[in-house]
């Protein structure tokens, strides 16, 4: 009888989203996937993440219908394609927790990286014979101290107007900027702390970090030599360097940071921090956003790696999102005084599932996706939000995904691994499950 | 070392005309026999002069199997049969039989008479072919001839679809046909054996596809269904009356039941009446939900859904029908078609593939003015949607039948090589196993480990049981036996090796190691009790004439003197080991440390 009744309740959700999506596919991969990353086609890769087997890197093109329909409606009817096709998979020994493509490498590629080792793989998409994924020669990592989980890779970014660099690690002592052809460092030492970190670049030279444990943002200039300034931050607004603001990359408790340093690369503001309900186990993740950022755009189609980026980093808006739910949107200028303080959501809801993952999204300004935090992909609008003085506010989401909870063989205990939003094509997400499940969908209501 | 081949004669590394021939234990079976639906010269069925340029199919031939009724895979066999000339058993399901035949007769009508092509096969031929067809029922061994039997399972992909097995002596291979490894609401999911076949043919046009769920595809067809009708339009559904039609419409049925729909949802008489029909008929095929269903009602009794008339097709308002047939060829969908086609409100939903030359397979290119037969054109200005409910095994599935049947290897057809290596590298990674992908034309041929059964005397096992010592413990651990083969006839006879030579007048010869060896002085009775210790295991006698026998090996006296013990120690080569071992046991003497 359960079976039914999940069927029907099922069936219930499935009725109800005809009103909610335009599109909504629903896949099963060979294993549950921790990236969704775009190539510069109408094309994704995913990477199993499963511990002790072989793991499978798939470029698959993306479902004609998700796309097509909204450009020419008679065309769409008549495309059969509503699935995923695999173009390419490779086999890697590892389980997978970061991809990056490298845009405009040719011979296309792909760096990978595992929890499970410093180095970074390197593997090389198309090759004349066949649809296997070669793998070339790793990037050595620095190995920390006493290894580990924080040995391993967390992050990986790829340098802007720089083809073949990469920034990758899991904290400051490990972090390197290195090319991925020649395998030579350009740069590291960026500090001593042993938190696990994420990284992003904001320009060419520019290398902002987020500390996963306390949600400290801080921005690194790859022209300052290590050497010369030991605390490696460079400041934006005030090009002070070498000061005392190093503190926050020893392993100082928050309470150290100095709030009197305009300008200063901290993250979040002392007030903040003791009103927040962040508790010991929390972590934080963070996404930024440049005002000329160099998205994918149809009409720029590749190589865009390869234009020297015009990025205004004065607008750079910063969003960080704490496992508590909190969340905060910053200017990169002015991280003290943030533009937006909010709770999300529902508290009683709220449980660690899947990986905290918070993302701009890419056409429109305002709105921001959210998972890991209750099973669901929650997309916010903060032009709604309102900045109040004391606690930060409630806010709900103007949408939310509950596919991955509510699929046919889904139950409560799937978390979200992973979600992305298409390049350019307004309201399509695509969301992965722990249960191996990939949804791609479209949110725009159906007219 | 025995071999089986397996050349594909359409479907290798391509979809359409699947025709696969295998040998197998000097047996050669012919895989499915199918057409190309893109092509309407030559190229639309298998190249037959592979077989043979002259003559007969039938002294080529042992026998042919048709997996399912599709006509990629059935609709070349009245030409194999009657214009090729084969005559011997021709093996598919009851479910194929029945419809097989209707799909041939449609496919006929549409080329010959729409098309006006000559020189193809008749009804009559169709008729001719279907009487030399054998039903197997599923999981039934059937007997081909003495030595080569077929075994049907459960595929999935259509009603009556079937996988088989072919066995010859201890060689076997599995031949999938279109399979579905997910259940859906009319079909189970593909079912087989763990029957170790030594090679596994599988389909694989889904390999390097990873499927939308069935959930959202019929999201997506009720969605546009809703869409029209909301703007006041006609939705037709031309479907095949065997096909998803009933499905379909269950669909429709409990959505119009949760949205409170009262717009009118009709169905064409025909459809339904030959629907039920074939339904009771091939009620164990279904899946159990569909059973249970059947059981407490007429499937076709829909609260919703009503029959239609052919003067509803002038009603004003919205509407939905299914109709016949599915391919838009003739009868009632097609005039429905004619009548709705001119306005955009209208909407078409094709959910299956259509034969090249039907006004579906042009609507489908995107056709926007349709010639009918009295010249009339219609502008087509209906909106026309695709919906396939085709189901097929993706990788995933692919990867699960090979862990159901453990293949000692894989043939990969429908599909392209260069598409497949990834495929190969991941069945080869996982399961250890040799996959191949031939082309059309190309022939692989696979070695078999040969199993050779012989008969072992009775007397002989009992001995060699007797003499391991460990009686029946690990049943099936391998173990060595001694002893001589015989071959008379077919049989093959294993047995003591004195006795076959008693039996052939043969006299026996022996060989004997014989050694002598010099100990400290002692007593035999000494002697045989310190071998005794170190031969726990053995019988180890002394004889009246003062000798010791341990096993077989004997230990003689052969001189004495104060000090020592010269003795005399022989064995048979059969007892090698243990002669050996007690040889060199004598020489250090009974090495001291043992000594306690």
């Amino acid at each position: 009888m359960d079976a039914i009744d999940d069927d029907e309740f099922f069936d219930d959700w499935i009725i109800k989203s005809m009103k909610s999506y335009k599109h909504l596919h629903m896949f099963d991969l060979p294993q549950p996937t921790c990236v969704i990353e775009w190539n510069e086609k109408n094309g994704i890769f995913v990477a199993g993440c499963s511990p002790d087997c072989r793991n499978e890197i798939l470029e698959m093109s993306i479902p004609a219908k998700l796309t097509w329909e909204s450009s020419s409606k008679t065309a769409a009817g008549l495309t059969k394609d509503r699935d995923f096709k695999m173009l390419r998979g490779g086999f890697s020994d590892k389980p997978i927790h970061c991809l990056k493509y490298l845009r405009g490498t040719r011979p296309r590629l792909i760096v990978t990286g595992s929890h499970a080792s410093p180095h970074l793989d390197v593997w090389q998409l198309d090759t004349e014979t066949n649809d296997v994924i070669k793998k070339l020669p790793t990037v050595p990592g620095r190995a920390t101290e006493g290894g580990g989980v924080r040995g391993g890779v967390r992050g990986v970014a790829q340098r802007p107007g720089h083809k073949g660099h990469v920034a990758f690690g899991s904290t400051m002592s490990n972090l390197q900027v290195a090319d991925v052809g020649t395998k030579e460092v350009i740069a590291t030492d960026f500090g001593k702390a042993d938190c696990v970190v994420e990284m992003k670049f904001l320009n060419e030279n520019e290398l902002v970090t987020c500390n996963t444990q306390r949600g400290l943002i801080n921005i690194h200039d790859l022209r300052i030599p290590s050497s010369q300034s030991p605390p490696s931050n460079h400041l934006m607004s005030n090009s002070r360097t070498g000061t005392e603001q190093s503190i926050l990359d020893g392993d100082s408790s928050p309470k150290d940071i100095d709030q009197s340093h305009v300008g200063l690369d901290t993250s979040i503001p002392e007030s903040s921090n003791e009103n927040t309900s962040c508790k010991g186990g929390a972590t934080w993740t963070f996404d930024l956003r440049c005002t000329s950022d160099t998205n994918l755009d149809p009409s720029n189609e590749g190589d865009i790696a390869c234009k020297k980026p015009k990025l205004d980093a004065t607008v750079a808006t910063v969003v960080s999102l704490c496992s508590s739910g909190e969340l905060l949107i910053r200017d990169l200028r002015n991280l003290e005084s943030p533009l937006h303080h909010v709770k999300l959501g529902d508290e009683r809801r709220l449980r660690k599932s899947g990986n905290l993952t918070v993302k701009w999204c890419p056409t429109e300004k305002t709105l921001l996706s959210v998972s890991g935090l209750n099973g669901c992909v929650d997309i916010y609008d903060t032009s709604t939000w309102q900045q109040r003085s004391n606690s930060p506010p409630m806010v709900k989401p103007v949408f939310s995904h509950e596919g991955h909870i509510t699929g046919e063989s889904a139950n409560q205990d799937v978390g979200i691994l992973c979600h992305a939003w298409h390049p350019w094509q307004p309201c399509v997400v695509m969301s992965s499950g722990s249960d191996g499940s990939l949804h791609a969908w479209d949110w725009s209501s159906v007219s | 070392m025995a071999e089986i081949k397996v050349t594909p004669l359409g479907a290798g590394q391509d979809v359409g005309r699947s025709c696969i021939l295998v040998t197998i234990g000097g047996k050669n079976i012919m895989l499915d026999c199918g057409m190309h639906m893109g092509f309407n010269d030559d190229r639309r069925f298998p190249d037959f002069s592979y077989i043979t340029r002259t003559g007969r199919l039938t002294e080529h031939l042992d026998c042919v199997i048709i997996s399912h009724f599709h006509l990629d895979h059935c609709g070349a066999l009245p030409y194999m049969s009657e214009i090729v000339g084969y005559d011997g058993p021709i093996y598919m399901t009851q479910p194929t039989k029945a419809i097989c035949p209707i799909l041939l007769e449609d496919y006929r009508k549409i080329t010959v008479e729409r098309k006006g092509e000559t020189n193809f096969f008749t009804s009559a031929m169709i008729k001719d072919c279907m009487k030399k067809v054998i039903i197997v029922n599923l999981h039934q061994t059937v007997q081909v001839d003495d030595e080569l039997e077929i075994t049907a399972y459960y595929a999935g992909h259509v009603l009556g679809a079937a996988m088989f097995r072919m066995k010859v002596g201890s060689q076997s291979v599995v031949y999938t046909g279109d399979y579905n490894m997910t259940p859906d609401r009319h079909l189970g999911a593909a079912w087989i054996d763990k029957c170790r076949p030594d090679i596994l043919i599988t389909e694989s046009t889904y390999a390097t596809t990873i499927r939308d769920s069935k959930r959202c595809r019929e999201r997506d067809f009720l969605q546009k269904i809703h869409d029209c009708i909301e703007k006041g339009g006609k939705v037709l559904i031309p479907v095949f009356a065997l096909g998803r039609a009933q499905e379909l419409c269950i669909l429709v049925e409990t959505f119009w039941d949760r949205m409170n729909l009262t717009v009118p949802v009709y169905f064409s008489l025909g459809l339904t009446e030959k629907a039920n029909h074939y339904y009771k008929l091939f009620i164990m095929w279904t899946n159990q939900k569909i059973r249970k269903t059947f059981v407490k009602r007429n499937l076709f009794d829909f609260k919703h859904i009503k029959p239609f008339d052919r003067g509803y097709i002038h009603n004003p308002g919205p509407m939905v029908v299914f109709a016949t047939p599915g391919m838009l060829h003739a009868g009632l969908s097609l005039q429905i078609f004619r009548n709705w086609a001119s306005n955009p409100l209208n909407m078409v939903i094709m959910p299956g593939y259509c034969v090249a030359g039907t006004v579906g397979n042009k609507i489908l290119s995107g056709a926007k003015k349709i010639e009918m037969e009295n010249r009339q054109v219609i502008d087509v200005k209906l909106s026309v949607q695709y919906m396939s409910f085709s189901a097929h095994a993706d990788a995933k599935g692919i990867m699960q039948l090979i862990r159901m049947c453990e293949p000692k290897n894989v043939i990969l057809v429908h599909g392209e090589a260069k598409k497949m290596e990834f495929l190969k590298q991941k069945i080869t990674g996982e399961f250890g196993i040799q996959c191949h992908m031939p082309a059309n034309g190309e022939v692989v041929a696979m070695e078999t480990k040969a199993n050779l059964t012989a008969d072992v005397s009775l007397s002989l096992l009992k001995r060699s049981i007797a003499l391991s010592g460990d009686a029946l413990k690990d049943v099936k651990k391998p173990r060595v036996l001694h002893g001589a083969v015989t071959i008379s006839g077919e049989k093959m006879h294993l047995e003591d090796a004195s006795k076959t030579m008693q039996q052939l007048g043969m006299t026996e010869h022996e060989i004997r190691f014989t050694s002598t060896v010099t100990i400290p002085s002692m007593s035999m009775e000494v002697v045989q009790k310190k071998l005794k210790r170190r031969f726990p295991h053995q019988s180890v006698q002394l004889t009246s004439d003062g000798s010791i026998l341990v096993g077989s090996v004997l230990v003689k006296v052969a001189g004495e003197s104060e000090e020592s013990l010269d003795l005399l120690v022989s064995w048979p080569y059969q007892e090698e080991d243990l002669g050996s071992s007690l040889f060199t046991i004598l020489q250090h003497g009974f090495a001291s440390h043992t000594e306690t």
